[in-house]
């Protein structure tokens, strides 16, 4: 009968790749030396892709909250 | 040319004018910046991963209250055709025993509307609100 709106369940599932990619690079940095010039871009990236993760989700809890 | 082991855009090494820094004196505070650089990453990937385990509920929510408001509104609109059909029923009876046939001609048609009352509607009123109420206890 009723399933979830499946363009929500798209975005969520959206998000997770994101937070899982930021992960993974989150695991690459630690092999990184800190003077690596990669590593700061690496944060950067890392950075951007929480920020897009944290937009959907914030868009994905706010219009599953509305009747 | 240029020393590869500093950034294009890095101020030149201090070296140049005067004696050498040694590199175990710049090493620990350049340590302490990436460690906190890499605690304040963590702490911002447990945030968003907290977020998204919000969101993960609110979506699953949203689909309990769908699924609710489904049944609901199934479960009405039986309920609805079976109390209306049974009024429409009794109100044709009537109209039909006052105006066609009297009394008398009433007692078979209300048999067989009865009938088909008791063998078609009420099963599935009764399947489908056992149905709801089965599912609300799960």
């Amino acid at each position: 009968m009723a399933r979830p709106d499946e363009s929500l369940t798209a975005l969520s599932n959206e998000a997770a790749e994101l937070l899982k990619l930021a992960g993974q690079y989150r695991e690459k940095i630690s092999a990184l030396r800190p003077e690596d010039p990669t590593r700061k871009e690496l944060e950067g990236v890392i950075f951007d892709l929480l920020d897009r993760a944290d937009a959907i989700n914030r868009t994905v809890r706010e219009r599953a909250a509305k009747p | 040319m240029a020393d590869p082991s500093f950034p294009a855009t890095g101020s030149p090494p201090s070296s140049a004018g005067g004696a050498a820094t040694p590199p175990a004196t710049s090493q620990p505070p350049a340590t302490r910046a990436v460690d906190v650089d890499l605690a304040a990453l963590d702490a911002r990937l447990k945030k968003s991963e907290s977020l998204q385990e919000e969101s993960q509920k609110a979506l699953e929510t949203e689909s309990r209250r769908r699924e609710l408001d489904d049944r609901s509104t199934i479960a009405k609109l039986i309920v609805n055709v079976f109390v209306y059909s049974s009024a429409g029923v009794l109100v044709l009876l009537v109209a039909a025993a006052a105006f066609a046939g009297g009394w008398n001609a009433w007692k078979d048609a209300a048999e067989f509307c009865l009938k088909v009352l008791s063998s078609v509607l009420l099963p599935v009123v009764t399947l489908v609100i056992g149905y709801y109420f089965g599912k609300e206890k799960q």
